[in-house]
């Protein structure tokens, strides 16, 4: 048996209960991964293998490994800081290589919680390497470890001044037990790397094209695949023509796929040898569709019947309360406002693809995945095969934003796979990726508060009417839950009441970026800025003074305030807008400066957001994060619409989803907060915050109270507001 | 299925595909310069930008039979000329890349950009960038890279 594997087994075992991603036992690493994604670590011959995290090669090359997918985020450097703050490793000879996705570890990447959940892991990986290195050095020397340091992947003997480098100990290393128990961890006012802007190891191969995605693929022998979908949802095929589109020059075979309950529609696809005789191909196809119960719906009379169910009490499931919430007595004043909000697609700039290959000794599949683990046992459970016969080979992604958390994509691949006894690719098309979504929930929220006379809130309620993505995501655990809108109020208020009026809708909703907080800060903290004005209060202090024990939150707005010179009115015409969100513990601030022309397009100028995650790891990664959430949040309030007639999507591609391009992106200014805290997240929390605060600003610019998104231009042109 | 001649990257290729395939396809799927990306299909987001004797062109829009006889450039042959070098050390200098997926397309409407306007103004910028989408936001980023390319200052 080699040692490499005995100290990674006894250091699985010794790490037993010191983090979920090493709980989960230890498999062979999977070979196939190879195929696509970086090698695996195993160190070369005179390396050592410590754990699952890294390798050190004899030359001194460092191999860290990143469970989680990099969609843009920045994990792909990220994940290794952490491994090499605690290893004291040269960064410049520190190398990153995908996981492999065999079970072994915990590959979801969404929620914004790869930093929060791989930190104490990643740091305890490199701590216990590194202290093993000194071990090494310390014997070979014959020293006391106490009197060794480290420092760049090199341990040095104080008292004499000898010196080796991690690559020399590395086979000297790995003879030294594992410590027992917890090494000690830095002191985090010493880390070297955590916290300093450090350049992202993805970027070169992204300006010359070179980054493989998942529509990149190619394996030898494989077909291209597009697929036809029934337009409407819920819809099956009665029949369909296909001799002309076989009548393609290049066009293979078609198959006609069944549905997948809950995850794809009836398909007919063309599988061809190259991508553009099977989109011909498709497009040939004489389709007859069956549009089932779902004829008829569409996203006008669903909000019709949100409003009508708003005060249907009876069948309202609460879902948070503290208190008793209470109607306005003497004195007091009644805030009600009802906010609206659409539906949304991701769109990605890479569209869903998969290639997939599916053999009787196993399953190939190479993937753009959030959950590449999820793809691993839904196909397994798809094909009734083991787990361990299917591979998934990890590509980097297009963009993520929640969709590729879904497995539709990489299930349809292998049913085509299957269909044509070969590797097959499918790649969708911008219309059914805009088309045949997993869509951010739809629906209204009502708010109402009780103001005293000195204006504090004493009674808070909100209900949401509208479906329920914990009941499609999660159809066990039935709606009105945890991924429901309605958070509990962010402030100080002792009464609240949060409810739900759950509605059924045919359309499938998913995680999309900030997920549910993305209706619940518009919601929020648009109502609370109403609050504050029925006040007669500065929406800033009147926030500040609710939330007087929370000094972090209190410090982030006044930082966004100050920066914005909240103070001082802002130049003739503009209007400016505040918002602050907790968003599972990382505290935002954002103040919007726009105008509202007579074209009623309101011109975002500058966003100023203020930001604590805790610890910062890549701290010019998390302005970028911002930078990117402010730009996504600006194309939902602008333009983030999707309506559905007919049952069938009305929007079709970017001309008529549009989304910000250049000539529409605001200055940008992040302030953030350097602390030692715990980190949080940083993908998602800059979207919620600005929905909010660019309608404070609209109403600051014009006195319009909107209610509704997106904006439309008609609902600000000259004369609106009257 | 007839056959057409193409010069891309500065080597004549013969490829035989229907007349009406898009430039797209073809590179991607005949030439296996898989660094130009599909995004909408339409003209409507320029993640699949080359260059057509030197100009912006969005490769969707191309189809064989009009692209053939020309001189194509493509982002892996961006290196090959002074201004796709800088560019390219801007991005990385600016930590321009998210997800990545637009940046070929960018970096070749840039380029073409920085051809005709070697020191654009941010209205410059503006008119000359905005057919592109990038879904991550990173137009701050682009802008001031391009700037940096351009020699105009590290303008914020």
């Amino acid at each position: 048996m080699s040692k490499k594997t005995i100290t990674r087994r006894q250091f699985v075992a010794a790490s037993a209960g010191t983090g979920a991603a090493f709980m989960l036992g230890f498999n062979t690493l999977d070979a196939l991964a190879a195929r696509l994604t970086p090698a695996a670590p195993d160190a070369t011959p005179g390396g050592w293998t410590p754990n699952l995290w890294l390798s050190i090669d004899a030359d001194g090359t460092i191999t860290i490994q990143s469970a989680k997918s990099e969609m843009g985020q920045g994990v792909w450097t990220a994940m290794p800081m952490i491994v090499a703050e605690e290893l004291d490793a040269d960064w410049s000879r520190v190398r990153v290589a995908r996981a492999p996705t065999n079970g072994t570890y915990n590959t979801g990447t969404g929620g914004s919680t790869s930093t929060r959940t791989s930190y104490m892991p990643l740091r305890r990986a490199g701590a216990t390497a590194r202290a093993m290195l000194v071990a090494a050095a310390a014997a070979r020397w014959g020293v006391p470890a106490s009197e060794c340091s480290t420092l760049a992947s090199v341990v040095t003997h104080g008292p004499s001044r000898r010196t080796a480098s991690y690559g020399e100990l590395a086979a000297l290393a790995a003879k030294q037990p594992v410590p027992a128990g917890d090494v000690p961890l830095k002191d985090p006012s010493t880390f070297r790397l955590l916290g300093k802007s450090t350049p992202r190891l993805d970027i070169p191969d992204k300006v010359n094209g070179t980054t493989q995605f998942g529509i990149d693929v190619r394996v030898p022998n494989m077909l291209y695949a597009s697929v036809a979908r029934c337009p409407v949802f819920g819809g099956s095929l009665r029949h369909v023509d296909d001799a002309k589109a076989r009548a393609v020059t290049g066009v293979r075979q078609v198959v006609t796929l069944d549905a997948v309950d809950r995850l794809l529609p009836a398909r007919v696809a063309v599988l061809a040898d190259d991508t553009w005789a099977a989109l011909k191909g498709r497009d040939a196809l004489v389709l007859d569709w069956d549009p089932g119960p779902n004829a008829q719906y569409s996203t006008d009379a669903a909000r019709a019947n949100y409003h009508a169910r708003v005060n249907d009490d009876a069948h309202a499931g609460v879902t948070a309360s503290r208190g008793a919430v209470r109607t306005a007595g003497a004195g007091e004043k009644t805030v009600e406002a009802v906010y609206e909000y659409p539906l949304l697609v991701h769109a990605p700039m890479e569209p869903m693809n998969c290639t997939a290959d599916v053999r009787a000794d196993g399953v190939d599949v190479w993937a753009g995945s959030q959950s590449p683990d999820s793809i691993r046992t839904g196909v397994a459970r798809f094909l009734n095969v083991p787990p361990d016969t299917v591979h998934v080979h990890m590509t980097f992604l297009g963009g993520g934003f929640g969709r590729r958390s879904q497995t539709d994509y990489a299930i349809e691949a292998v049913q085509l796979s299957k269909a044509a006894g070969r590797p097959v690719k499918v790649t969708w098309s911008r219309e059914e990726d805009i088309q045949h979504g997993y869509y951010r929930v739809d629906g209204i929220q009502r708010m109402r508060a009780v103001l005293d006379a000195a204006g504090n809130i004493v009674s808070w309620e909100d209900r949401v009417v509208g479906p329920s993505l914990e009941a499609y995501a999660f159809p066990t655990r039935g709606g009105g839950r945890h991924f429901d809108a309605a958070e509990p109020p962010q402030y100080e208020i002792p009464n609240y009441t949060l409810d739900m009026v759950f509605v059924e809708s045919p359309v499938p909703i998913w995680f999309w970026r900030s997920v549910a907080n993305s209706q619940d800060g518009y919601c929020n903290e648009a109502f609370m800025d109403e609050c504050a004005r029925a006040a007669g209060r500065d929406p800033v202090q009147y926030r500040l003074d609710l939330l007087k024990s929370n000094p972090r939150a209190q410090h982030v707005i006044r930082l966004a305030a100050d920066k914005a010179g909240w103070s001082t009115k802002p130049a003739a015409g503009r209007g400016r807008g505040f918002a602050y969100y907790d968003y599972d513990g990382t505290l935002v601030a954002q103040v919007v400066e726009l105008e509202v022309p007579a074209t009623g397009k309101p011109k975002v100028h500058r966003v100023v957001c203020a930001f604590d995650c805790g610890q910062l790891v890549n701290p010019d990664t998390v302005v970028a994060q911002l930078e990117s959430a402010i730009g996504w949040a600006l194309s939902m309030v602008l333009y983030g619409e999707i309506t559905v007639k007919n049952g069938a999507v009305q929007q079709s591609n970017f001309t008529d989803y549009k989304v910000v391009r250049m000539n529409e992106m605001p200055k940008v200014e992040v302030v953030l907060v350097e602390n030692h805290e715990s980190p949080t997240g940083v993908g998602e929390p800059g979207v919620p915050a600005f929905a909010p605060a660019f309608l404070s600003a609209i109403y600051d610019a014009t006195g319009v109270r909107l209610r509704t998104l997106p904006v439309k231009p008609e609902m600000l042109k000259a004369g609106a507001a009257s | 299925m007839p056959s057409f001649i193409l010069t891309v990257n500065g080597t004549r290729r013969t490829v035989t595909a229907d007349a009406d395939s898009p430039l797209l396809w073809v590179l991607r799927d005949k030439l296996q310069l898989t660094g130009t990306k599909f995004g909408c299909g339409v003209g409507a987001c320029a993640a699949c930008s080359v260059h057509v004797d030197g100009d912006f062109a969005r490769s969707c829009q191309w189809s064989i039979a009009d692209a053939a006889g020309h001189d194509i450039t493509t982002i892996e042959a961006l290196a090959g000329t002074e201004i796709g070098r800088r560019l390219q050390q801007a991005w990385i200098d600016e930590q321009v890349p998210q997800c990545g997926y637009c940046q070929s397309g960018q970096l070749m409407a840039a380029a073409a950009l920085l051809a005709s306007t070697p020191h654009p103004s941010d209205a410059d910028i503006d008119n000359g960038m905005s057919d592109n989408i990038c879904r991550c936001a990173t137009y701050l980023r682009i802008r001031r890279a391009i700037h940096r390319a351009a020699g105009n200052g590290e303008a914020k």
